[in-house]
């Protein structure tokens, strides 16, 4: 049976990788609840993320990646919005789905074809390399810091959407999209730009992600699965519904390995069909475009 | 009497000529000619390009060119050229049948290569009995490749996990620690690599304190490497392969798991090894290989590694892997066969593999093609992390330790599931 150091300890890594899986996901809820579209490229875009600061990383440092990482992977997003998402708007929703799905396909090819079929280590910086005693466990010292960039990347995000007169127009247009067009705000740059702050978002979360679980061509794959099943699990849209989805997979993946560990992975999974059970929208959503 | 055409060539002349010409074509070129409009012979592969295991079809793709290459250079065999009809399996089984009987059926190949994890080869293993097609598997390593899957289509280049288990795990109990943990990749290769461990370990006296077994396409390992402390191993034992494996290295790497415990791999593919890196990879304190391009006193490897880099200078990687080595080894021998068959036959192609000794094997000894499991017996070999002063570049990151030979350490006949069926006509 397990001790109650065993509990605090999953407990905190729980927490730790639920931000990670929120951080993965709020890109993906973005585009989901602002702009209508299931983005499947998100996790081609996550790895894109990992990329850049796979080639960054040397040449200029973590922090520079960091930065400028999720910046390319931003203007990648607002480049294939103008290009081609855009076409699809108000149409039916699979439409876009099939065009991010090939974009997803493409984008892991040319991947292949410029950083090659090899994975990839990328190192944590110097100062967080290794692990801390934290008296009861060891832990790793980036897991640390990786849950202190990940809760203040979310707490930006929050700020914009909730304390911004953008983000509220933002908001605003997932409810009413006519309605905030005729009030003379330019929906359709909205759109371009809600893209591209959720690309930047799956970049981010590639570049804090990398030195985790290494790069490579088909990392995009680990992405695309948990950022849906939490975006379903949260509410589809919902900023806090997402946070608390991606808390809730984390601490239930930590949990189950101490008792299931074979069920690790698909424990998500269960959680999602017994929220959606009782909650059909998942815990905080409202009517959305997977009702359409 | 003789007759003229109108060009003035008598009937008798044209007659001799025609005939001198024709024996002069029929000793020198129709034949050739004739040759070269038959068909190729053809190998249809089914590798891994993409899935968890899709990094290894890029080595295995140099290895089946080189053994191409070789024959095609010296005129083909048995007067045609080889050719190699490619798929990727994905590491899915299904998605393998399905490419193979396609490759059967529509590019008419004469024989097959399969990789991509045991569940793929398991597949085709009942894939070549039922449609009497010789397939040579070249990269999983799970036992009942050569146990219950065993018959008489199907041939095992890699040494399987008992092998594996029986060379490294006394090693490990006698010079590394007595108490070990287990993390095991959950499926078939997994399983059985940790359970021959398991009764190695247990003969030498080492116990076993805890086992945690790791989903396919697990990427976050932090709460297994939690779990894992509070069991206080000597020895972590990972039998974890693939792009899974190198996630957990990093994860090993970044929880100071080798700080607390030895951590050995028995059985890693060089490809892992470079995707983490030698730092991170030298957490380990020993790694099983299976073959390695630079074994000190092998004849021949020099020759080998030297045609891999001047045919493929811009490969994946720029030394051959196991996998390249097993992909060259099967498809070469399997090419040896038909000329020592002299025919396409399958029973007659089998027969030629079955029990022959393949001296240049590129190991310390002669590898012998087992005929009552279809086995490549085989040595195996165990290396420890260079040091980094002493590495010539990123690929030069092992350092020789010991092989154990594959005629002392494979499966005997008694404890085997190997069951061959007769072949028409026997």
């Amino acid at each position: 049976m397990p001790s109650g150091i065993d509990f605090l300890s999953q407990g905190i890594n729980g927490i730790v990788l639920g931000l990670l899986f929120s951080l993965i996901a709020i890109g993906f809820t973005l585009m989901l609840g602002v702009i209508g579209i299931i983005n499947f490229a998100h996790g081609v875009l996550f790895a894109l993320g990992a990329y850049f600061a796979f080639t960054l990383r040397n040449s200029l440092g973590f922090w520079a990646a960091l930065i400028i990482s999720p910046l390319l992977v931003g203007l990648i997003g607002i480049i294939i919005e103008r290009l081609a998402v855009r076409r699809m708007y108000g149409k039916d929703a699979l439409f876009c789905l099939l065009l991010t799905f090939g974009i997803a396909m493409s984008g892991e090819e040319l991947i292949r074809m410029v950083w090659g079929k090899l994975g990839h280590s990328i190192a944590a910086p110097a100062f967080v390399s290794g692990s801390i005693d934290l008296g009861f466990m060891l832990y790793s010292k980036y897991r640390l810091l990786l849950a202190v960039l990940s809760a203040l990347i979310l707490f930006l995000v929050w700020l914009f959407l909730e304390k911004t007169s953008y983000g509220a127009i933002v908001k605003a247009g997932a409810q009413d999209s006519e309605m905030v067009a005729a009030l003379g705000n330019n929906i359709s740059r909205m759109r371009t730009l809600v893209f591209g702050i959720g690309s930047a978002l799956a970049g981010v979360a590639g570049v804090i992600a990398a030195p985790l679980w290494s790069v490579r061509p088909g990392m995009g794959n680990d992405a695309i699965m948990p950022a849906f099943v939490i975006v379903v699990l949260g509410g589809i849209g919902s900023f806090w519904g997402t946070v608390i989805g991606g808390l809730a997979v984390g601490l239930s993946v930590s949990l189950a390995v101490m008792f299931f560990p074979r069920m690790s992975d698909l424990v998500m999974y269960i959680l999602a069909a017994v929220v959606l059970l009782f909650w059909p929208r998942g815990i905080m959503g409202e009517k959305s475009i997977l009702e359409d | 009497m003789e007759t003229k055409d109108d060009k003035g060539i008598s009937r008798r002349a044209f007659l001799k000529r025609s005939a001198a010409g024709l024996t002069i074509l029929t000793v020198s070129g129709v034949p050739t000619l004739l040759r070269a409009q038959q068909p190729s012979i053809k190998i249809g592969a089914v590798i891994p390009l993409s899935g968890n295991y899709g990094f290894l079809g890029a080595s295995e793709r140099c290895g089946i060119g080189l053994a191409i290459d070789e024959f095609n250079s010296k005129g083909g065999l048995l007067g045609r050229k080889v050719e190699v009809a490619e798929e990727d399996c994905a590491t899915d089984a299904a998605l393998a049948i399905r490419k193979a009987q396609r490759l059967l059926q529509s590019e008419k190949v004469n024989f097959f290569l399969n990789g991509g994890g045991s569940s793929v080869s398991a597949a085709m293993a009942d894939f070549a009995k039922k449609e009497g097609a010789v397939d040579m598997c070249i990269d999983p390593n799970s036992d009942i490749l050569t146990g219950e899957k065993a018959n008489r289509f199907f041939f095992q280049v890699p040494p399987v996990n008992y092998q594996i288990a029986h060379t490294i795990a006394p090693y490990v109990a006698q010079n590394i620690g007595k108490k070990w943990y287990y993390f095991t990749h959950d499926y078939s290769w997994g399983w059985t690599l940790t359970e021959s461990c398991r009764k190695f370990m247990k003969e030498k006296g080492a116990q076993e304190v805890g086992e945690s077994k790791i989903p396919l396409n697990t990427r976050d390992f932090s709460s297994f490497l939690l779990k894992v402390r509070g069991a206080k191993p000597e020895v972590v034992m990972v039998n974890v392969a693939g792009a899974d494996f190198t996630a957990m290295v990093e994860q090993m790497y970044e929880f100071g798991l080798h700080k607390t415990a030895k951590i050995v791999i028995p059985l890693e593919d060089f490809e892992d090894a470079w995707a983490v890196g030698p730092e991170k990879n030298s957490i380990f304190t020993l790694m099983g290989v299976e073959w390695h391009y630079a074994i000190p006193g092998v004849p021949g490897i020099n020759e080998f590694v030297a045609r891999y880099k001047k045919l493929f200078p811009r490969a994946s990687y720029p030394v051959p892997t196991t996998n390249s080595y097993n992909a060259y080894m099967g498809l070469r021998e399997l090419l040896r066969a038909v000329e020592r068959a002299g025919t396409l036959d399958a029973p007659k192609v089998i027969k030629a593999l079955e029990g022959h000794a393949v001296k240049d094997s590129l190991k310390r000894d002669p590898t012998l093609i087992r005929e009552w499991d279809h086995q490549f017996v085989q040595d195996f070999y165990y290396f420890r992390p260079k040091k980094k002063k002493d590495m010539k570049d990123w690929t030069d990151i092992y350092e020789y330790v010991g092989y154990g030979k594959g005629t002392d350490n494979a499966i005997t006949k008694n404890l085997s599931q190997a069951r061959m069926e007769k072949l028409p006509g026997e």
